[in-house]
Parts: C-alpha cells; structure tokens; sequence
C-alpha cells in the first residue's frame, strides 16, 4: 500500500507539473482541449443547430453566450489521475493498456456530458452554472474515475504472474 | 469445489479494493445521494468553514509573504482577506503607512473537498467512520487552507499601489510554487485527497476464504 501511494503520488505530480509547463500546454493540453471542444459542439449540434466552435470555445449563436474550456475542464486531470493509479498498481501490462483505454473512454464521454450540461445550464441560470461548475462536476468526474478504476482491479485476474513471484 | 465460510462474511461493511462490481456501482449511487446531504450542508455553513480555512491561510501568509498581519473577513458571499505590508516592506518601498491590500476570495473551490470526502466515506460505510471523518477532514482543511494561501499570494503578487510599485514582488522560485499550489488547491487537493483518503481509509474488500 505505501508503495503505491508513494508510486501514484510521484506520477501524479509529475504528470501534472509537465502538463503546465509551455510544450505541453502547447503540444498537448491546447490540441486537446480544442479536439474536446468540438465533440462536445458535435454533441450539442444533434439537438441544437446553433451551437458554434471557435477553438476552445462554444458559443450559441442566438442570445451570444459561450464557455471557453479551461484547464480543469478538459477531463485532463481525472486521466492522470486514473493513469497514476493504474500504472502505480501491480498488474500485467496488458491489462493496465485496457484498464487506460476504457479509463480515458469513460472520462471523457463524461466530461463531454458535463461541458453540454453546462452549456445549458449557463444560458439558464449563472449561479447553478458557477455552482455545478466549479464545485458539482469536478467530484462527479473524480467519482466517474475512482469508479472506473475500482471495476478495472476487480476485473484483473486474481494471481497475475507478477504478483505470483512477488 | 467445496469452500469455508468467512468467519465474517462479506458485507455492507467492507472495503472498496476488489469489491463486487455491484457494490461498486451501489458505493457510486450512495455517494450521489449522500453528496446531496454533504454538498447542501457544506454550501449553508460556507461561512464559518471558509472563515476557518481563512484564519490558517492567514498565518501562513504572514509566515511566507512580506504581509505583517493578514486579517479575513466575510463579505459578498466570498472571503475578505485584508493585508497589510510588514514595517520594513513599507519603509523600503516609501509605501503609505496605513497601506491595505484588500482581496477577496472565493475560498469555497479550496474547500468542496470536504463534503466530497464526507460524502464517499459514509459512502463506503468505513468502520471506526468518526475518527477517520474528522482526520480527513483536519487534512482536508489544512490543504485546503495551503490553497487559498497560494491563490491569496499570486494575487498579493500582481499588486501594484499607485506611484509605490509593487508590496509583494515574489521571485521566481516563489513564484512559481504559489501558482503551482494555486492550482493544486484547487484542481487536485479538493477532488483527488478525498478519493485516495477515502480508498485508504475503507481498505481491501474481504475475500471470503477459499
């Protein structure tokens, strides 16, 4: 237990310090946040035809309102911290490829809910919006990642080779 | 394939680490609807647990920033923190001796990590719940308060007093650090500590023995 702690708090550090740092913000952050702008625009546009994109931002084109997505709101965080747990805890390689594959899939489809709901929810009322925002969505996403990672150490197998010699 | 009982079957009280998929999704369920009742009574009692939260990041301001004494208060539904320079910060830069740098906060990003953790340990239906609800909590404040001390002291750094310059001119390294903890308070430490507090705290589901 103390080794994974040790393990997951030292990825998680470094994984979100570099994640700042201008090449990453650059290279990867801002590529994908714009490419996490877009679905959700796509998203929205199946019900909502006025909904535009202009990089990170959404805006509806009938009463002007919009969300830029920021850091924090691109399901960045939940993945590293998903990724620091899967890769901290002892399992075989194969499994923890799948464990991040879904991880990421299952972050990110909620997250693309959550940038929707906002959307809406801004154009409805600013105090909900701040309220789910800054404070409602942020733990949802968490949930959705311990969540996930919960079901991937249920699903490994029970003796996995490198426990076994352990 | 014959097997033995455990002597203390699995229940409603284990852990989270190899639970049953379905005491998964019924921990998440339960958690959605204890967030209900955490989340609500976090929101009415944002003032004393701001104001709490604020009296520590006081301190640390004065022990980390040229800020002589830092007072807060509660104003507009945020937190007022009211600094005023140390002697020889106000000497060296000729700044007005009565010069206060009023700033305030929003400290309830810092602080959501309390109700999140209280939420997903009655959640998990932990033994010995008590105890371990207030020393995660204790923790939880405690990053919490580094948070808004980091979001207090960018802001303090990006003062500028009309014709004195700036009180509080941090250096790189300083710098640095309280953006870093700016964003840790409140991207990491209110969402991710109560997870792994809670994970930690609820332990390995038990297996009944084979």
């Amino acid at each position: 237990m103390t080794r994974f702690a040790l393990v997951f708090a030292g990825i998680v550090l470094a994984l979100f310090a570099a994640q700042l740092t201008p090449p990453a913000q650059a290279w990867v952050v801002g590529p994908w946040t714009d490419a996490v702008a877009h679905v959700a625009t796509w998203v929205a546009r199946a019900f909502d035809p006025d909904v535009t994109v202009v990089g990170a931002t959404l805006y509806s084109q009938p009463n002007g309102f919009a969300v830029t997505i920021l850091a924090g709101c691109n399901g960045l965080e939940a993945m590293i911290v998903l990724l620091a747990a899967i890769l901290a805890y002892p399992a075989p390689w194969k499994h923890r490829l799948a464990g991040l594959a879904g991880g990421v899939l299952a972050v990110q489809l909620l997250n693309i809910v959550r940038i929707v709901s906002l959307f809406y929810i801004g154009q409805w009322n600013l105090a909900v919006f701040e309220w789910a925002h800054l404070y409602a969505w942020q733990a949802l996403i968490m949930l959705d990642a311990l969540i996930v990672w919960l079901l991937w150490l249920r699903l490994l197998p029970r003796n996995p080779p490198a426990l076994a010699t352990a | 394939m014959a097997s033995t009982p455990s002597p203390e079957p699995a229940g409603p009280r284990d852990g989270l680490i190899g639970a049953a998929p379905r005491d998964i999704l019924l921990f998440a369920a339960r958690t959605l609807a204890w967030a209900i009742v955490f989340f609500g009574a976090w929101y009415v009692a944002a003032k004393p647990i701001s104001l709490a939260n604020s009296w520590i990041a006081a301190r640390a301001l004065e022990a980390t920033t040229p800020a002589g004494s830092v007072r807060v208060a509660w104003r507009n539904d945020r937190t007022l923190f009211e600094i005023r320079p140390d002697a020889s910060t106000i000497y060296r830069d000729r700044l007005p001796a009565d010069l206060s740098v009023d700033m305030e906060v929003n400290t309830l990003k810092q602080t959501y990590g309390v109700p999140f953790f209280l939420a997903l340990l009655a959640a998990a239906r932990a033994r010995r719940i008590v105890a371990k609800a207030t020393a995660g909590v204790a923790i939880l404040m405690v990053l919490a308060a580094i948070g808004i001390a980091c979001e207090v002291a960018v802001g303090f750094g990006m003062t500028q007093v009309a014709g004195a310059g700036q009180p509080f001119a941090p250096g790189a390294t300083a710098g640095t650090l309280f953006a870093l903890g700016l964003q840790l308070g409140t991207l990491i430490f209110p969402c991710v500590v109560p997870v792994v507090l809670c994970v930690a705290f609820a332990g390995p589901a038990r297996v009944p023995a084979a």
